[in-house]
């Protein structure tokens, strides 16, 4: 495990020059290293709130930045720009642009919550991962990213059905991020299935395919569940200023 | 044995609905197993999908919900234990019970209806002094000379608070049932990492990263197979084997298996041949090399 952050000084802010002179100065080579300076242009007083109004990101005020979190997170290990401790901060302070600059990476949360447990204040980063992931899809500064595709057809088929048939989620999967079905790992399991199984199963695996799996008298579960996940769907859009963004948006078009 | 109906200890059992799927062999063996020991193991009834990772990352509440309703149908049931051989659905059940016995409770639209059965990962009940007693017992065949390493991965343990495992960084229950078994387990560091679950569909190269390191060790530390207790590690460890080996640009060859699989091989229950066809690596090979597998 790291126990070193990268350094926060990016490597395009660090300029230097093999010849420049100024004011009659000659501050060319390593020993003149320039620092660009930090420019925050777009500050989001409202960061942290929204964040916090979305499922996950309730606890993110309890931070106090000790890098638990970081130090323990399992996809931090293979890519050092993942850093949730820094993700944090960065909320907490409102600094938006920052934080853009890493939104293609930050739904690649793996869930394995060693991040949970190492934390000393129940900040559950897990979750705040999860809920940034979010705000990055509702405020339109990601597309929908594949994991979250996933969670949707997943959730979509237990509210349905109550149960899940996991060739079905896979099926709808690879069609919602548009990819072919035909992966070559799933070529080769279904080649070796084939070789080793006895008729029969083979035939109720193509039945339940077909027929999904359900629990009984799931329709007033369904139904008062879908109800609620488009209620809170609701109340995180308002907590997101989401119709204003809209109009804003609408009126910049009209002008 | 004699099959006296007073012989069979009655307890629940939530399946999950990946047990019925890609776990299936988990399943099937699990029941064997069991049904061997004078295990009843009495399905919930009408039960429903636990919510998994996807349910808490969309709504939180209607997550514990949805693993609520599943325990409000387990009290109904007579039985003081609730058999859970899926770790995620382990530990949304465990959330859940967490959670609706907090004063927080009257958050939710569920309430639990009764007392509660206790909770059980699987290998956590396998690994009773009790069951190690039974499967010892009923041993027929020791798995002598098999070399393994037990993988629990993060769900049956992580976070500690809710899962109440006594050893979360270093648990031992796979181990011990190993051991009992007559295989040796390997102690070694990577038995909680991650194996990158769900991501194996949106971002591959992670679970390539995260798994290779996991072959690359067991190797190492002269492991020849890895055991586990989650179909969703199972998967991913054992669908990708060839193509990992490629990143990783090494040859692994580990064959998975279920816990339960092993144990069933010990006691030579019969339908162990049809629970390891499944499997994508060979699991054959090795114990063929090991005598430990007689028919062809």
């Amino acid at each position: 495990m790291p126990i070193h952050e990268k350094s926060l000084i990016r490597p395009e802010d660090i300029k230097t020059h093999d010849e420049l002179v100024l004011d009659g100065v000659d501050v060319s080579g390593h020993w003149s290293t320039f620092i660009e300076s930090r420019v925050v242009d777009d500050y989001n007083e409202n960061l942290q709130d929204e964040i916090a109004a979305l499922p996950g990101g309730e606890n993110i005020h309890r931070c106090w930045q000790c890098g638990s979190c970081t130090n323990a997170c399992t996809v931090n290990a293979i890519n050092e720009d993942f850093n949730p401790r820094y993700w944090i901060y960065l909320i907490r302070m409102g600094y938006q642009s920052e934080l853009l600059r890493d939104k293609d990476i930050i739904w690649q949360c793996v869930s394995c919550n060693k991040c949970t447990y190492a934390c000393p204040r129940d900040v559950f980063p897990e979750g705040v991962m999860k809920a940034t992931s979010h705000w990055l899809e509702k405020k339109g500064h990601t597309p929908k990213s594949p994991s979250m595709h996933f969670d949707e057809v997943f959730t979509e088929q237990i509210v349905k059905t109550g149960k899940i048939e996991e060739s079905r989620t896979i099926r709808r999967f690879f069609a919602r991020t548009g990819q072919g079905l035909m992966q070559p790992w799933m070529v080769e399991m279904v080649k070796r299935m084939l070789k080793g199984l006895p008729v029969g199963l083979l035939t109720r695996m193509g039945l339940a395919t077909l027929i999904a799996p359900k629990t009984n008298d799931w329709s007033k579960a369904s139904a008062a569940i879908q109800e609620y996940i488009d209620e809170q769907n609701e109340k995180h859009d308002k907590a997101l200023s989401l119709a204003e963004l809209v109009e804003t948006a609408k009126q910049d078009v009209a002008a | 044995m004699s099959t006296t109906k007073e012989k069979y200890k009655k307890v629940a059992y939530y399946p999950g609905c990946a047990l019925e799927g890609t776990g299936h062999s988990y399943n099937r063996s699990t029941k064997a197993v069991g049904k061997a020991l004078g295990l009843d193991l009495v399905e919930v009834k009408n039960w429903n999908c636990c919510g998994a990772t996807a349910a808490h990352s969309i709504d939180q509440r209607a997550s514990i919900e949805l693993a609520g309703r599943t325990l409000n149908l387990a009290t109904r049931l007579p039985h003081s234990d609730l058999l859970v051989p899926c770790p995620m659905c382990f530990n949304r059940l465990k959330t859940a019970a967490w959670t609706l016995n907090q004063d927080m409770a009257d958050r939710y639209a569920i309430h639990l209806k009764g007392a509660l059965p206790k909770i059980w990962d699987l290998a956590n009940f396998f690994a009773t002094d009790e069951m190690l007693q039974c499967v010892a017992k009923h041993i027929k065949k020791p798995l002598e000379g098999l070399k393994v390493v037990c993988y629990y991965g993060c769900m049956a343990n992580r976070p500690p608070e809710i899962t109440e495992a006594a050893d979360h960084e270093n648990p031992q229950s796979l181990d011990r049932i190993m051991q009992n078994l007559g295989a040796t387990a390997i102690p070694w560091p990577y038995k909680t990492d991650c194996c990158g679950a769900s991501q194996v569909l949106s971002r591959p190269d992670i679970v390539s990263q995260l798994v290779g390191k996991l072959y690359d060790m067991a190797q190492r530390v002269g492991a020849q197979a890895i055991v586990v207790s989650c179909q969703m590690c199972q998967a991913n460890l054992d669908m990708h084997q060839e193509k990992i080996g490629a990143d990783w640009g090494k040859s692994f060859s580990l064959p998975v298996y279920y816990f339960s699989e092993l144990i069933g091989l010990a006691q030579n229950v019969s339908g162990v041949k049809h629970w390891l066809r499944r499997h994508i690596t060979d699991p054959f090979a090795l114990l063929r090399h090991l005598n430990l597998w007689n028919s062809s």
